[in-house]
Formats: C-alpha cells, structure tokens, sequence
C-alpha cells in the first residue's frame, strides 16, 4: 500500500523538480534575469564559502608564509637582482619605443594601443574541476568590464565573466571552456589553445602534421578576437605527438602565467584608453 | 516530509543536520587543491553523498533535496542554474527507486551500480553544460568516474559512522 504511494510521489517530486531545472536553465542562459537572486544567495552563502577554503588556504599558509629567515634573504636577493636587471633593461626600452614608434610613423601604421593596467587582489579562488574561476576585489565602481584580458606579472590568466558591484569573476585560461587565439613566438604560426581542467595543462588542438611546433616553443597571445591584445606570453609547448591515422598531431602546452599561485593580477583595459583618446580628440577639436 | 510508516521517531532536524554536515564536508573536499596525478580522478563528494542519503532514506531525501544542494553549489561555484540541481536530483531520484535493491547487493555490485549512476549524472550535467555553457566533454572528463567507484565503500563506512552517530534510522 506504502510503496506505490511512495513510488508515485518520487515521480511526482521528480518531475515537479525536472521542471524547475529546466525553466531556470532557459532563464538564466537566456537573460540575466537570476543574477540578482544569485547574488543575495551568494552573499548569504559567503560564511560557508569562506569555511570550506580554510583548509586549502591553511595549506597554501604553510607552503608560502612560514619560512625561515635564509629563504627570505634568498628571495630578497633574487627580487633585488631582478629588479635592476629589469631596470636597465627598461632603459633600453624607451629607446626601442621610440624607435618604434618613428618606424611605424614611417610605415603609416596606426600606433599600437597602450593597455591601462589595474592591479587587483584575489578575493577567492575556485579550482573546481570542470570550473576554473577567480573572484577578485574590484567591480562596476572600479571600472572592471566584461571581457577584460587579465594578466600577471609572467602571462596571460584569463578574462573577466561577470562583473558585480565590488567584485569581478575571472575564468582561467585553463577552464574547459576557455579557448584563446594564439600564435608561436618562434614563426608567427597562428592557432588556439584550449583548457582542460587541469592547473598545468593546455591543449593545442587543430594542427595539422607538418605544422612547425616543437617542444619548448613560446605561444603568446595573438590578438585574434580582440579580448586579449598580442604579445603576452601565455604558455610554453610541453610536448608534440604525432599519431600516425590522426588528421592533427597532439600538442599540449603549460601555462606562463602562475594560475594558481599568485596572490595579485593584472587587468588590461582597453576601454579606459580609447575613452582618454576620445577625450583627448575632444579637446583637441574644441579649439577649432 | 509526510507522516513515515514504517520509521523510527527519528527527527527531521538531525536528519537535515546530517546532510548539512556531510555536503559540507563534500563541497571542502571539491576544493582542495590537488596534485596533478590525482586531479582527474579526484571523485564527486556531492554525488556520493547525495547518493548514500537517498540510499539509506529513501523517504526523507529524494529529488527535492538533491535539486537543493544543486542549487546552493550553483551559487557557490558560479554555475549555470539548473544544471546540477537537476543532476543531483536525478541521482537521488534513481537511487530512491532502486534503494531496496542496491541495499540487497554486496559492496561490489553496489559499486558498479554508483559507477552507472554517477557515468548518469556526469553524462546529464556535462552534456547540460555545453548546452547552457559552452563546456565541452574533454576524455579526462569521465575518469573521476572510477575514482567515485573506488572511494565509494569507504565514504559509505564513514557516513555510516555519522548516520549512527547523529542516531537517525
């Protein structure tokens, strides 16, 4: 007597539930109409969100935090050196900027657009498998868009998804999801690389078997699709596997960038630039 | 939630307690960091919980409860909406109606019986995420499928050891 009323009643529960999934799906892959009650859940959430990352950020404090005086003086050492290696080295750059901007002047190019760089801290990092986001702490009020490019201070992270209020949502470059142009430094070859899921691994799709890649080849970023500008380096190949019956040969590649390491990032906006250009127009335009 | 023939007097509180508990340490374990050898096989806590409780409560955790925890990890991991929710619900609906007979199976069928389940779970969701999302189903993608199957006896032990604890029947 119990069982098929309870039968029945899973059914119904299922069912019922099996609805709701699938409006809130169209909903929320159609408009942005859920955002807003995403956003007061996640608020209340946060205690539980901050309690569940205490073990990995225990973890993280214990590799990075505790160590003893000699390593600092090491890493001081090291940072001292890098610095002015750095330091003279941008000397020569200024020239070289100048140099290039006369040449270009001379080929009649459009001059290459200078990115406005943003220094953000990580709030939280959610290395779920299937998901590799970031939040960092600054939003709508820090001028933080969709689609910026984010760096750090060796490569390419990632790109803004969701900007809110006082905090923005980066994915990695390394989300199943993520794919981004590139091209090799080495010859200018132009193809994509793709996440896996994995911190350390990327995927090089889409190569034929006499493409020119070798192991240890720098991809940097291409500037195909307009998000992320050319030139930063995004990951080095790893290795190349010809599979004799297959129409590409297997690449995969590890990221530059120390995606699950760094504490700061970098977004590069293009936006606050051209706005400065069309001010600056403006005003150059007032006079006449 | 409707009056329980059969059952003890066991409340709903320590119940909803015990789930809370047990998902929460599931979702700690989701995001702990890993090595790169165990990445992939790292199993799906949530699932396993959501399938013990509809196991070993048919009654009390079904569809609803799973499409709840769906949800709150949507939330938390800035998912789409909807897709895990139905995922875990379809979990918890399967295991309902097949918890009398997984519960007369010895630990290696009851094994191979979570491993369909969970290949379920990951086909619908994974398959839900590239409709919704963009994801696309890459082969590393099923293997944590074997190690869900292979923590599986294990995490059942110990939220055995919470169920008796927490004395819910």
């Amino acid at each position: 007597m119990a069982n098929p009323f309870r039968k029945n009643s899973g059914w119904s529960q299922f069912a019922s539930v099996f609805v709701i999934s699938v409006v809130m799906m169209i909903i929320d892959s159609r408009t942005t109409l859920l955002n807003g009650p995403r956003n007061i859940l996640s608020v209340a959430l946060s205690p539980i969100q901050s309690l569940a990352s205490i073990p990995s950020a225990i973890g993280r404090y214990f590799t990075s935090s505790l160590s003893a005086e000699p390593d600092l003086q090491i890493s001081y050492d090291n940072l001292r050196n890098e610095y002015f290696k750095l330091k003279s080295e941008s000397l020569l750059l200024r020239t070289l900027q100048d140099e290039n901007r006369d040449l270009r002047a001379l080929l009649a190019a459009s001059e290459r657009l200078k990115e406005k760089i943003t220094l953000a801290e990580l709030l939280d990092v959610n290395l779920d498998r299937d998901n590799h986001r970031v939040s960092v702490g600054l939003g709508i009020s820090d001028g933080v868009y969709i689609g910026q490019a984010v760096i750090d201070d060796q490569g390419v992270i990632g790109q803004v998804t969701e900007v809110m209020p006082f905090s923005s949502i980066i994915v990695l470059i390394t989300d199943p999801g993520h794919a981004l142009p590139v091209q090799v430094e080495r010859n200018g070859l132009r193809t994509v690389v793709h996440g896996t899921g994995s911190v350390s691994l990327l995927r090089v799709p889409f190569l034929n078997q006499n493409s020119d890649i070798v192991v240890g080849d720098v991809l940097i970023s291409s500037g195909m699709g307009g998000r992320f500008p050319n030139g930063y380096p995004v990951a080095t190949v790893t290795d190349v596997k010809v599979v004799e019956d297959e129409a590409f040969i297997r690449v995969t590649a590890d990221p530059i960038a120390k995606l699950d390491r760094s504490n700061h990032v970098l977004l590069l906006s293009r936006q606050a630039q051209t706005d400065a250009e069309r001010r600056v127009e403006e005003l150059i335009a007032e006079p006449n | 939630m409707s009056s329980m023939p059969s059952s003890g007097r066991s409340s709903v509180g320590s119940l909803a307690f015990a789930v809370s508990v047990s998902a929460f340490i599931a979702l700690v374990l989701t995001v702990v960091q890993l090595p790169n050898w165990l990445f992939y096989f790292w199993p799906d806590w949530i699932a396993i919980v959501v399938a013990y409780w509809a196991l070993v409560a048919p009654r009390r955790v079904g569809p609803f409860i799973g499409f709840i925890i769906g949800t709150l990890l949507e939330v938390l991991f800035v998912r789409k909406f909807g897709v895990l929710g139905l995922g875990l619900a379809t979990v918890a609906f399967i295991v309902n109606s097949t918890s009398q007979q997984l519960r007369a199976l010895s630990i290696w069928q009851q094994m191979i019986s979570i491993g369909v389940f969970i290949a379920i779970f990951k086909l619908l969701t994974g398959w839900l995420s590239g409709l919704v999302a963009g994801f696309t189903i890459t082969p590393e993608y099923w293997y944590s499928i074997f190690g869900t199957v292979l923590i599986w006896p294990f995490a059942y032990i110990l939220l055995e050891e919470l169920r008796r604890a927490m004395r819910i029947r």
